[in-house]
């Protein structure tokens, strides 16, 4: 999702970077660690304030994290979940590129897909999970479709402003100069359409993640979801909050991961960001 | 890539005005692919059946009941979520502090899933009301958040140093800098926030409630039977055309008017 970038809005860029420049403000890592800090330890009095197995501190949840860790169980789970979401994407680009293509080229197919992909990217998660669960049963399939499903919109609207992004001077061009389609598909569209297609991943993987999750909540032998499910279960609030901290954590590196790679990908183009 | 995905569609929609025909043929391929997953697996129940339910809850009392009962509890969540994002937002926004101390902790609330809030409300508070509330509340926040903190840093600086120079008090320059500023980008906040909210909202009344929209389908699910689950599941989808289409185009175009005058 657009929330999610890593990146600043252009606007905001150049005013802050001459501001830092003149006069260096607050370190950002100092102040965000102090931050998070101060939060760790008010979560901490709150825990000894209610003293109830349902709120547990930071330290329980920090040592469970750990075993968690060490045990390999986060790193079996987190493989699983991932693999399932990196299939459902596999899916998700193989028939989102040609939608979002379609819909670049013609205004009827533009209206056409609006509805659908609304409704694929809009509809709530508890919907998607229950599906995945009735149709494919407990198993793999169900949260590979149902990532699949989820991410079409994020990659089909992105190529399509992709596609509308590219110059229709160019285009007539290489017409002129009788280029044939696979040169224009090459030396046009490629280039245009891979940093927009990079920007579909990012969004809908923040997207695809959150469901994919809530689908092994529903059902599943394994996976990350599959784990709060169980500690929920077993009314192990410090398991539930283990998991949970591993996901956020895994879920913003992968986030900055990505949003490294595409500045460093795309430093070249200037127009996007 | 300023414009969010979902926000696109109804935004093409209006701007090409590509007429009934291409819609109509939308919604019909849907019912079609939807017959013939119900023809093709014995899982999925018809769209007849599923309306014939779905008038079945309504002449039950059951649909309007539920739904009431879970708007309130939506309304609730959002007014507070409102509320307190766009403090935070505002805050984040003007103060280099503070957006430094929050930011970080705001990313991470953004990642976490609105299951788990689901599931920790429903084992902090039980089957009251403050389990949807909270969740509504939690699942909806980050979102508004960061949507202010961007429109208030767009505010251009010269604008507020500007105020500053001819002595505009702080509170004139919220009102009448700020605010405008930040009414147009929150009607697409809300937009993210009710989206995220809505799932939060069915999830806390499917794990921790024994009323609400969410509470409903999950009977029909746990009585296997799949047509009330899909009768529901027409009403959530209703909800979000209706939110989108009819509230939010509407106020967005309101709160931003100013802008093309």
């Amino acid at each position: 999702m657009t929330l999610l970038s890593g990146t600043r809005p252009s606007a905001a860029t150049p005013r802050r970077s001459r501001r830092r420049a003149v006069a260096p403000g607050p370190s950002r890592a100092l102040v965000s660690g102090i931050a998070i800090a101060a939060a760790l330890v008010s979560w901490w009095l709150f825990a000894r304030v209610i003293d109830d197995s349902v709120v547990p501190g930071p330290v329980d949840v920090g040592a469970r994290v750990a075993e968690i860790v060490i045990s390999g169980d986060a790193a079996v789970n987190f493989a699983s979940s991932i693999g399932k979401i990196l299939a459902g994407f596999g899916i998700a680009l193989i028939l989102g590129i040609p939608i979002g293509f379609a819909m670049g080229r013609s205004r009827f197919l533009t209206g056409y897909f609006s509805l659908p992909l609304f409704l694929l990217g809009n509809l709530p998660g508890l919907v998607y999970a229950v599906f995945g669960l009735v149709v494919f049963g407990v198993g793999a399939t169900g949260p590979i479709v149902v990532s699949a499903l989820v991410s079409i919109p994020f990659v089909a609207l992105n190529v399509s402003e992709g596609v509308r992004s590219v110059d229709g001077a160019l285009l007539a061009m290489c017409r002129a100069f009788g280029r044939t389609p696979a040169q224009v598909a090459r030396h046009l569209y490629v280039p245009a359409l891979t940093g927009f297609v990079f920007t579909g991943i990012r969004y809908g993987f923040a997207m695809a993640w959150k469901v994919e999750a809530l689908t092994e909540v529903f059902g599943a032998r394994d996976g990350v979801g599959f784990m709060i499910r169980r500690a929920y279960q077993e009314f192990d609030v410090v398991g539930m909050l283990a998991w949970t901290a591993l996901f956020v954590i895994t879920m913003v590196l992968i986030e900055r991961g990505l949003g490294l790679a595409e500045r460093r990908l795309f430093a070249w183009r200037k127009d996007l960001r | 890539m300023t414009a969010p995905a979902s926000t696109r569609v109804p935004a093409l929609l209006r701007r090409h005005g590509t007429g009934m025909l291409a819609v109509t043929a939308a919604v019909a391929s849907i019912f079609a692919a939807w017959q013939l997953l119900a023809l093709a697996g014995d899982r999925v129940p018809s769209l007849a059946d599923t309306v014939a339910r779905l008038a079945a809850e309504h002449a039950d009392g059951q649909l309007m009941a539920n739904f009431a009962v879970s708007m309130n509890r939506f309304l609730l969540g959002m007014a507070l979520t409102l509320v307190v994002g766009v403090v935070l937002g505002v805050v984040m926004g003007r103060s280099r502090w503070a957006e430094l101390a929050l930011t970080d902790l705001t990313m991470a609330a953004l990642a976490a899933p609105a299951v788990i809030w689901a599931l920790l409300t429903t084992m902090w508070f039980g089957f009251g009301w403050l389990t949807p509330v909270v969740t509504v509340f939690l699942a909806g926040l980050p979102f508004v958040i960061v949507n202010v903190v961007k429109a208030v840093q767009a505010v251009p600086g010269e604008l507020i140093l500007m105020s500053r120079a001819f002595g505009v008090s702080r509170a004139e320059v919220l009102r009448h800098v700020i605010a405008p500023a930040v009414a147009g980008s929150t009607v697409a906040a809300v937009r993210f926030s009710i989206m995220s909210a809505w799932n939060g909202l069915l999830l806390a009344e499917w794990f921790g409630s024994t009323s609400g929209v969410g509470w409903r389908s999950r009977y029909w699910y746990d009585a296997n039977q799949l047509d009330g689950f899909l009768a529901w599941v027409l009403v959530f989808v209703l909800f979000l055309i209706l939110v989108d289409q009819v509230i939010l185009g509407p106020v967005e175009r309101a709160a931003t008017r100013w802008r093309s005058l």
